[in-house]
């Protein structure tokens, strides 16, 4: 959630846990609320600078001018009373669509978006984002958590197209001297998201990029297809 | 504000009386012009009164929505803003008016909790974090302003946030 609130994210991912928060998942309400208070914080630090006298006279007079305008228009009859009825309907099935709406996002997303609430707050983790290469995957994007106590990487991309067919996408380790160790295949959902929990090696030296690749079905010991995804490890 | 829900004006007056300066502070730093400070401040209270039943006790403080939306709406008329300003914050003078001693003495005492977490930051975090929340900088206008990958930046920011909130807890744990 801190990402969220520091509007780190890519527009689709901060919809995403906007969708995903609409469904009411207490443990990430929680964690927005932590994170706005945190976040809220920060100003008290700051020298306070003393508004002008105006702004107050403003918001009084506003304040007063809309209470009378309301206080008359509620003397005049309301125009087209019938059709407040359709009004109502039609914000009672656009509700139950919502509502349909957020449960298919909550199966979808319930997972993963709490999980990676959890993997941003944790100071151990660092963060790697994966951009889409070039005319291939020009929306695809991603990010690695990096767990360095646990060294396992928990993999989230976004946005890829299906695989063509008899190839799927499979995640590599590039160490910094060139040594491509497969890490996994990811599975595309009919979204464009997927998403890879995998241990790093042990032994294999610093690590310098993370990529993506087209690669047969099943996966290969060696790339062979294109770049479609690629972060730098600093 | 479950008065100021209420519709009762005067609390609404007293709200604004203990919470301008910081809400002003808040947007004058991240807009740098006073006039349009003032616009948004007015703006603000007035959000806070006529939509006051967007506001949800179980989600957080008073304090935290009206700062979440004083920041959100001033870095939205930065960014819809976007002109050069040539105006330097720092030298706005900060003539704080004295709010009620309570007040006064609660304020003082999270000012200096935050400000204690803020100087045990190492100093790129912290000049990342008063970037985004002292600025209204995005990420990438942070990036390019110190110079440093944006990858670098977000990492500073999200660690620096982390310390932030283990200092603060610790802080306010020994405070009870």
């Amino acid at each position: 959630m801190l990402l969220y609130v520091t509007d780190a994210l890519d527009a689709s991912e901060a919809a995403d846990i906007r969708a995903h928060l609409a469904t009411g998942c207490p443990e990430c309400a929680g964690s927005l609320a932590e994170a706005q208070a945190l976040v809220a914080h920060l100003p008290h630090a700051l020298d306070l600078i003393a508004p002008p006298s105006s702004a107050r006279e403003r918001l009084i007079e506003r304040v007063t001018s809309h209470d009378q305008t309301n206080a008359s228009n509620a003397s005049m009859p309301i125009p087209q009373a019938a059709g407040r009825g359709t009004a109502k309907r039609l914000f009672l099935t656009g509700a139950i669509a919502a509502a349909i709406g957020a449960l298919i996002s909550a199966a979808v997303l319930y997972l993963p978006i709490r999980e990676q609430a959890k993997l941003v707050d944790n100071r151990n983790v660092q963060l790697v984002s994966l951009a889409g290469a070039g005319k291939l995957q020009p929306e695809a994007r991603g990010r690695i958590f990096w767990d360095r106590q646990s060294n396992d990487w928990h993999v989230f991309v976004y946005d890829l197209k299906p695989p063509p067919a008899g190839k799927e996408y499979e995640l590599w380790f590039i160490t910094a001297d060139q040594k491509k160790i497969p890490a996994g295949i990811l599975t595309v959902d009919a979204t464009g998201k997927a998403s890879l929990k995998v241990k790093v090696p042990q032994n294999v030296g610093p690590l310098a990029l993370a990529a993506v690749t087209d690669e047969p079905t099943g996966g290969v010991q060696q790339p062979t297809g294109s770049i479609q995804l690629v972060g730098e490890l600093k | 504000m479950a008065s100021v829900a209420a519709r009762d004006p005067k609390s609404l007056q007293v709200f604004y009386d203990r919470y301008s300066p910081l809400v002003f502070t808040v947007c004058l730093r991240i807009v740098k012009d006073r006039s349009e400070a003032e616009d948004l401040l007015v703006d603000i209270f007035w959000e806070l009164w006529d939509k006051s039943d967007r506001f949800d006790a179980k989600r957080g403080s008073p304090i935290t929505y009206l700062l979440t939306l004083a920041r959100s709406r001033a870095i939205d008329r930065l960014r819809a803003r976007r002109k050069d300003v040539t105006s330097d914050v720092s030298e706005l003078s900060p003539t704080a008016p004295t709010p009620s001693p309570s007040v006064a003495s609660v304020s003082a005492e999270t000012a200096r909790a935050v400000k204690s977490a803020l100087a045990e930051l190492e100093p790129n975090q912290r000049e990342a974090i008063e970037c985004a929340f002292y600025e209204g900088l995005s990420h990438s206008e942070i990036a390019d302003k110190l110079n440093k990958p944006l990858g670098t930046v977000k990492t500073n920011i999200r660690q620096g946030l982390i310390q932030l909130r283990a200092f603060l807890r610790k802080e306010y744990r020994s405070e009870t």
